[in-house]
């Protein structure tokens, strides 16, 4: 299968913090969330993507191309949006018009009008009088306009309204119709990474905790309600995290493996990531 | 390159109203009182000082890093501030020119002759600082920046009061010297470009 993104044992060092030895696989077509806690390293993975910062191991291609000075054409093919607005604040919707005009090649100028009306830009406001809200529409509806193959987005969903954040979802489910288009995502908000993604990427300290189909991850997972006696008769090895609370215990227990008639609710992305991270920290 | 030149330019735009303001005031006081020379400092001062402008915008908005997930190279941002060096200092230029032929209409080539001095010491400028920028940044450069802009006087008086002899440097010698100046802009501006590049290529976003 060709893959939009790839990460082969990518490591970055910095004084304090190690991307250790990130591997994943984005297939052409799908959606990848990537989560973690703050400090996860998240942005750090979307700076080498884009060779922003230099990786000290490893190998990162996109659309099949090394990383490390990307070609424009392949450049080209991607829409990223990072976790700010990265116009200065001079600009309004139509010097962006102009400047990314003249960037891109492939500029789309009916597709970003389209996408400015969608998203109820202001025409005459500049950037710096926009919401958090309205810069990231704006550099979404950037990203979108010059028909890129893969978008890169960091935490492009962050301190939008949940009206709005929906809107975007499905137009970014409208790009991923088209099946040579993948979307590689990280966000806080993980009910949407729940109804967009594919695949989701756990990542926690710099480590891939798991990176797999979120069907799949679901399917294997679950959120088990017992008391704390019948917690400790189940076999540790298939369980991945625990916390009591008054009216009991609650575990993530490999649910495919454990027998018997518990009471087992599927486990949320949200669940996984609380439970994982609880655990390593007890 | 060009929606980077764009990019900047734009901004300027912003900002024109404030700029010709004072030029126009500063070419009426000129234009009556007969001397250019305050318009000429100070119109070829804007010019430079504009590359400065452009990227402290760019700093704020983390611009840079923004420009290179799209199809533009670390070099292309580098050559780009140049080129708006060059651009902002050849619209000085004319100004002055224009001025200077203002405020004694004659021959032109002298006008010319007498605003190409401020030309060359708004590229000098330039070569200086963008490397500085480009490795320490806009907010930490800033100081770095008026070390540049003191230094030639620093370096002048340091060479008068310790006596080093420079009987040597004659007129005559300064007259056979100064037709070379621009070949030395011209070298230094290439020396200073290729060294902001190599400093960008390495810096971390």
């Amino acid at each position: 299968m060709e893959h939009a993104l790839e990460f082969r044992e990518v490591t970055k060092q910095y004084t304090g913090f190690t991307l250790d030895r990130v591997s994943l696989q984005l297939p052409k077509g799908c959606i990848m969330g990537l989560i973690g806690e703050n400090g996860a390293g998240k942005s750090t993975m979307i700076k080498l993507i884009m060779d922003l910062i230099r990786k000290d191991g490893g190998a990162i291609t996109v659309l099949g191309q090394d990383s490390v000075n990307l070609p424009r054409q392949t450049k080209e093919a991607v829409g990223v949006v990072m976790d700010e607005c990265c116009f200065p604040e001079y600009v309004n919707l139509q010097s962006a018009n102009k400047i990314m005009k003249s960037i891109y090649r492939m500029w789309d100028e009916t597709k970003f009008q389209e996408l400015v009306q969608r998203f109820s830009l202001p025409e005459k406001k500049t950037v710096k009088e926009y919401s958090r809200g309205m810069k990231m529409k704006l550099s979404i509806a950037v990203a979108l306009s010059h028909r890129p193959q893969l978008l890169v987005l960091d935490e492009a969903t962050s301190g939008l309204d949940p009206v709005v954040r929906n809107e975007i979802l499905d137009v970014f489910l409208d790009f991923i119709q088209d099946e040579t288009h993948s979307i590689f995502m990280s966000s806080h908000i993980l009910s949407d990474l729940e109804k967009a993604c594919d695949y989701i990427t756990f990542l926690h300290q710099g480590k891939v905790i798991f990176s797999d189909e979120k069907d799949r991850i679901t399917e294997q997972y679950g959120v088990l309600k017992c008391s704390e006696k019948e917690l400790e008769s189940i076999d540790p090895s298939l369980i991945v995290g625990k916390r009591k609370n008054a009216f009991g215990a609650e575990a993530l227990v490999l649910k495919s493996k454990l027998r018997g008639g518990y009471l087992i609710d599927n486990a949320t992305v949200e669940d996984m990531m609380l439970f994982y991270i609880k655990e390593k920290e007890q | 390159m060009i929606g980077l030149l764009k990019k900047d330019v734009m901004s300027f735009s912003g900002q024109t109203k404030i700029y010709l303001l004072v030029i126009l005031l500063y070419g009426v006081f000129s234009f009556f009182s007969k001397d250019a020379s305050m318009f000429s400092v100070l119109v070829s001062l804007f010019g430079a000082m504009y590359v400065v402008t452009a990227m402290a915008y760019d700093e704020k908005s983390g611009w840079n890093k923004y420009a290179l997930t799209m199809p533009v190279s670390r070099d292309d941002i580098v050559i780009a501030k140049y080129l708006l060096g060059a651009l902002f200092t050849a619209c000085a230029f004319i100004l002055n020119i224009v001025m200077a032929f203002a405020v004694a209409p004659g021959n032109l080539l002298e006008s010319i002759y007498q605003v190409l001095p401020f030309a060359g010491i708004a590229l000098f400028y330039i070569a200086v600082v963008l490397p500085i920028l480009f490795k320490l940044g806009v907010e930490k450069g800033r100081m770095m920046m008026l070390v540049a802009f003191f230094a030639p006087t620093i370096l002048f008086l340091f060479i008068k009061e310790s006596g080093i002899n420079l009987d040597w440097l004659t007129e005559d010698l300064l007259n056979r010297i100064i037709p070379f100046t621009p070949v030395f802009i011209v070298l230094l501006l290439i020396g200073s470009a290729w060294l902001s590049c190599r400093i960008f290529r390495k810096k971390e976003l």
